[in-house]
């Protein structure tokens, strides 16, 4: 038996119940660090001298923004192994991660332009990490209709990765070729959140927040990987036999 | 002619939890010809195009000379004629352009007798895409013919062929198989295919 | 070891036969250029503010416009099936077809991009680096568009997945590419993001030709 034929064949039940007894353990901890998180943000936080309660937003905008790139790892991380093993699993965490990303990319966007409101005075700045946010859309839109557009399940998942692993290969160097770019336009506007000016009862609740947001992010995964898992093994035995169980 | 040994082990296909063909085995060695039969859509192109390694195999292996073909590759696909459903030529150049880029082609054999056999000579300089569909398929079957490979693996070679063609290709066969070389052939027209030792039939 | 110049040989001439394809590439190429100093002015600092950006952007639509044809009617004829079966190496093979359609379908285009160059009021040596700019742009371009059409040749109509899954990947060939120009016509150092455009160029033709075989493989499965 190699090791092909047991990542085929030998998981998906396992991994299944992996991914749904470990949902709580992720869900549970991820809701109670956001609340944490948010009323920390929220109400303990001093107020920025300079911004006012307007920077409170960050407290939403970061966590997405870091959540949203790593997402993307984790998805070419999957994709890399589902190609390498031919492991029907890993592709389906891939596929399950892809609209999630792109949800959180989106949120980040979202909360970045309703921040740039106050700040610059105008919902879009060609600001570098907006725009390497928004770009990083683009790729999760691109994995997303890729896999929706190839009929047979087996190609879309080895085609939507491929596409993943070219997207982390190019990220690096789209990313810096965008702040290159932003450099030369103008001065980073950004550099009002380095650390240095941050306090410390301002940057606890976000880092309370972007574990939460981490915990809950892999949380709703493993539902989601397990319900993929249980869509395509639908015609195998111990789905049937799950199903019985369950009545 | 130095040949091999093809082995089929075990072998299943679906797509999308669709079966398409279980448990197929045979094993294929010099002289043998195997016909594979079946009316459309039984999985015949499908079998064809594992055996070629286009195809991954959902469950079982394809082995050539005891290795899987997906780990030896070249060492497989020098021995390895393919006849697709759609002939492999490229419409805009003509039959003799085809012909000299050929990629499989080898100079051993560069005996055009062939295309006299087939009534090719006198359209080898039009474009492959004014020929009529019998005529494409014959220039097809004279390229697998001349490849000088041992394996031949025809997807429904008989189709738009008259009957004296069909005749011509079959000496031909067996002439390649008395040279120890193997065939494999998939059709449903059974009238044409000469009497072989091994048969699977698709269902 | 004939089978590559074979393989060339054969494209070339394919193209030849196809030139159809290739002009549409390249009449888009000259229309995008054309139309900017038509309806946003035509004052000679505008131009050569402008050209870098354009010259890349119709690089870009060209190469998307002649490359969906890259592997689509070898699809359809069984070519590409008898190159997966060849003995030599995919990787290999795939590299020499991206080779020569990029002779067919961007070599005119480094060509005509000096005539465009002088209409913009480009002059000396600065076309040079003009038609060098958008040499080395349009390799990488080609390498990247080839992944995305081998990546959707399933797909019945790939346009606009080609165009998403296309942007992102070749931004940073635009911005430098871009920069390029315009630091050439300014008259500053532009050898930064001309050895940021030999890498790419190197990058993409040592990766991109194993990937898009990879893509072919599962496309044709």
């Amino acid at each position: 038996m190699d090791l092909k034929q047991i990542y085929k064949y030998g998981s998906p039940p396992q991994y299944f119940k992996l991914s749904l007894k470990s949902e709580n353990w992720f869900l549970i901890p991820g809701i109670f660090l956001m609340i944490i998180g948010c009323v920390g943000g929220l109400f303990i936080a001093p107020p920025d001298y300079q911004m006012g309660d307007a920077f409170r937003i960050i407290y939403f905008h970061v966590p997405s923004a870091f959540l949203s790139m790593s997402a993307y790892a984790y998805m070419a991380g999957a994709a890399l192994i589902g190609i390498v093993w031919r492991s029907n699993v890993a592709f389906s965490v891939a596929k399950s991660i892809a609209p999630f990303g792109a949800s959180f990319t989106f949120l980040a966007l979202v909360t970045g332009m309703l921040w740039g409101k106050p700040m610059w005075g105008t919902v879009w700045v060609w600001d570098a990490r907006l725009t390497s946010e928004f770009i990083l859309l683009l790729l999760f839109l691109g994995y997303i209709l890729l896999h929706l557009s190839i009929k047979e399940q087996k190609k879309a998942d080895l085609a939507a990765s491929v596409l993943a692993l070219t997207g982390v290969i190019n990220l690096p160097i789209i990313h810096y070729s965008v702040v290159w770019w932003n450099t030369l336009h103008q001065a980073s506007t950004i550099s009002k959140l380095s650390s240095s000016s941050i306090t410390g009862d301002m940057l606890w609740p976000l880092l309370v927040m972007i574990f939460g947001y981490g915990f809950f992010f892999w949380g709703v995964i493993c539902r989601v990987v397990a319900s993929e898992i249980l869509k395509r093994e639908k015609r195998s035995k111990w789905v049937e036999q799950y199903i019985k169980e369950l009545r | 002619m130095q040949s091999g040994v093809l082995q089929l082990q075990s072998a299943s296909l679906y797509r999308d939890e669709q079966l398409i063909f279980r448990e197929i085995s045979f094993d294929l060695k010099g002289g043998d010809h195997l016909i594979i039969k079946g009316n459309n859509g039984s999985g015949k192109t499908s079998l064809i195009r594992t055996l070629c390694g286009l195809t991954q195999l959902t469950e079982g292996s394809v082995l050539w000379n005891h290795s899987p073909i997906d780990d030896i590759g070249s060492n497989y696909y020098q021995h390895l004629a393919y006849l697709a459903h759609s002939n492999s030529l490229i419409p805009e150049l003509t039959l003799l352009e085809n012909l000299t880029y050929n990629l499989h082609r080898t100079d051993l054999d560069q005996d055009h007798s062939v295309f006299e056999e087939f009534q090719l000579k006198q359209s080898m300089n039009s474009p492959v895409a004014n020929l009529s569909n019998g005529q494409s398929r014959k220039a097809a079957l004279s390229f697998i013919i001349m490849s000088g490979k041992s394996l031949w693996v025809f997807d429904e070679p008989y189709a738009n062929l008259d009957s004296q063609s069909i005749v011509y290709l079959n000496q031909r066969i067996a002439a390649h198989l008395s040279d120890n070389g193997m065939v494999i052939t998939s059709t449903n027209r059974e009238e044409a295919v000469p009497t072989t030792n091994l048969e699977i039939t698709m269902s | 070891m004939r089978i590559y110049p074979q393989l060339f040989l054969r494209d070339l001439k394919v193209s030849m036969k196809r030139w159809s394809d290739f002009l549409t590439g390249m009449i888009m190429f000259i229309l995008v250029a054309f139309i900017f100093p038509l309806i946003a002015g035509s004052d000679q600092d505008f131009m050569h503010r402008i050209i870098g950006p354009v010259m890349l952007l119709s690089s870009l639509l060209a190469s998307l416009i002649s490359m969906q044809n890259i592997f689509k009617p070898d699809l359809i004829n069984g070519s590409l099936e008898q190159l997966v079966l060849s003995r030599h190496s995919l990787n290999g093979l795939i590299f020499i077809k991206i080779l020569s359609y990029w002779i067919s379908s961007s070599l005119p285009l480094v060509v005509v991009s000096s005539l465009i160059a002088s209409a913009y009021y480009v002059t000396g040596i600065d076309i040079i680096k003009v038609m060098l700019t958008v040499l080395l742009s349009t390799t990488t371009l080609v390498n990247i568009n080839s992944l995305a059409a081998a990546l959707t040749l399933g797909v019945r109509y790939p346009g606009a997945l080609m165009t998403l899954i296309l942007f992102p990947l070749s931004l940073p060939i635009l911005i430098f590419g871009s920069k390029a120009i315009e630091y050439s016509i300014l008259g500053l150092d532009s050898s930064g993001p001309f050895y940021f455009l030999t890498g790419m160029m190197l990058l993409s033709f040592s990766l991109g030709p194993i990937a898009t075989a990879f893509a072919i493989r599962i496309s044709i499965d």
